[in-house]
């Protein structure tokens, strides 16, 4: 470092600036310093606004300052409207007493916590006391090696792709619900024309006491023959022996079954061989002829 | 420390020595000092030192920079007799 400026320089520089004197302006920076030597000492912390954070850390045996320099300086402007002609020198003389009877209190508002929002993104975390100035200069070139893309970048990055996560499971569990919705909406619909079906074929269904037995209990509206009802309940007019036999007494000579009785159409169990290789309908078949002999000889 | 306090604690103290100073000329006073050290530390190969307190510097790069500090002797001493 070639250049050092030093509290005279400084002050002289705050002089022109805010057109008061170079003795206040110095001694503004002694309280100034003073105040935050006096923080640290008692506080363990200081932050100053514009110049940075100072904290007393605990390194091994000794105690060391912690400096985070600010990255932003102070955006607002001196108020000159006040200024006037530069102020003669005070007399700096005061008593001990007097200097201890003003309201120095400690400050209540900092909160270390508030380090993450404001310095962690910043690249002075660094820490400073007996090291030579050799060394703290190469951790700092490690440490600006390492950080040359912009954090804020990362962050933001990081931020897109959350949205972006956040956008997808929004338009998935929408398109979850719309789906569902539309799969209620069809099952509902496709029931209906069955139930309408069903009346319109002639046929109320009344409770059904042994389910065990009987698939469901009906009752035509108008005169129908077992063949018909055999169509709507098993597919096929063959299976009407099955219905015939579980209620003998309904239907008359010609197999009809007057309007308003009861029906029970019976659970018939088959297995799927018998099915295919057709001597389920050859049973019927078999069971139909001698039903109708049965009839016709009565 | 907030700003405001800070400033008012110094008032007071400034008060006390016979330097009277309304707000406005207090934060005058800060604004001045904090740029002007902010203003210092960005001028290349440029330190400030601060008697009884520390020295700044600061160390710049194309992408970045890092602002030190290193306190005095007196300062880490009177830190360290606090036990």
């Amino acid at each position: 470092m070639n250049n050092e400026t030093d509290k005279a320089k400084l002050s002289e520089v705050i002089a022109k600036e805010t057109r008061l004197s170079q003795d206040i302006a110095n001694a503004f920076l002694d309280e100034l310093f003073s105040e935050i030597k006096n923080d640290l000492i008692e506080e363990s912390v200081c932050k100053v606004e514009g110049l940075g954070l100072f904290r007393v850390i605990i390194s091994g045996e000794s105690k060391r300052i912690l400096y985070l320099g600010s990255k932003e300086r102070i955006d607002r402007e001196i108020d000159l409207s006040e200024a006037e002609i530069p102020r003669p020198a005070y007399s700096l003389e005061a008593t001990e007493g007097e200097i201890e009877g003003s309201n120095d209190t400690p400050d209540s508002d900092f909160d270390p916590n508030r380090l993450d929002s404001e310095y962690q993104e910043s690249p002075l975390f660094v820490e400073i006391e007996n090291h030579t100035e050799s060394i703290a200069l190469n951790e700092a070139n490690k440490f600006i090696a390492n950080n040359k893309q912009n954090p804020k970048a990362k962050y933001q990055y990081i931020d897109s792709r959350k949205m972006n996560l956040l956008k997808t499971c929004i338009a998935t569990l929408a398109i979850l619900l719309v789906v569902s919705i539309a799969y209620i909406v069809l099952s509902s619909n496709s029931s209906k024309p069955n139930e309408r079906n069903h009346s319109e074929m002639g046929f109320s269904e009344i409770e059904n006491k042994d389910t065990l037995a009987f698939h469901r209990v009906i009752i035509p509206q108008v005169d129908v023959s077992m063949q018909y009802i055999s169509r709507i309940y098993y597919g096929d007019e063959i299976y009407w022996p099955y219905i015939y036999m579980a209620n003998k007494d309904a239907a008359n000579k010609k197999l009809v079954v007057r309007g308003g009785t009861s029906i029970r159409i019976p659970r018939v169990v088959v297995d799927l061989a018998s099915v295919y290789d057709g001597s389920v309908e050859t049973d019927a078949k078999s069971l139909a002829k001698d039903i109708t002999m049965m009839i016709s000889n009565e | 420390m907030t700003e405001n306090k800070l400033c008012e604690i110094i008032q007071k103290k400034l008060s006390a020595q016979g330097i009277n100073l309304s707000d406005t000329e207090i934060n005058n006073l800060y604004i001045s000092a904090i740029n002007t050290i902010y203003d210092k530390l960005d001028e290349d190969e440029e330190s400030i030192n601060i008697a009884d307190f520390g020295s700044f510097w600061q160390k710049k790069t194309e992408t970045s920079s890092v602002k030190f500090f290193r306190p005095t002797e007196e300062l880490l001493d009177n830190i360290n007799e606090i036990r």
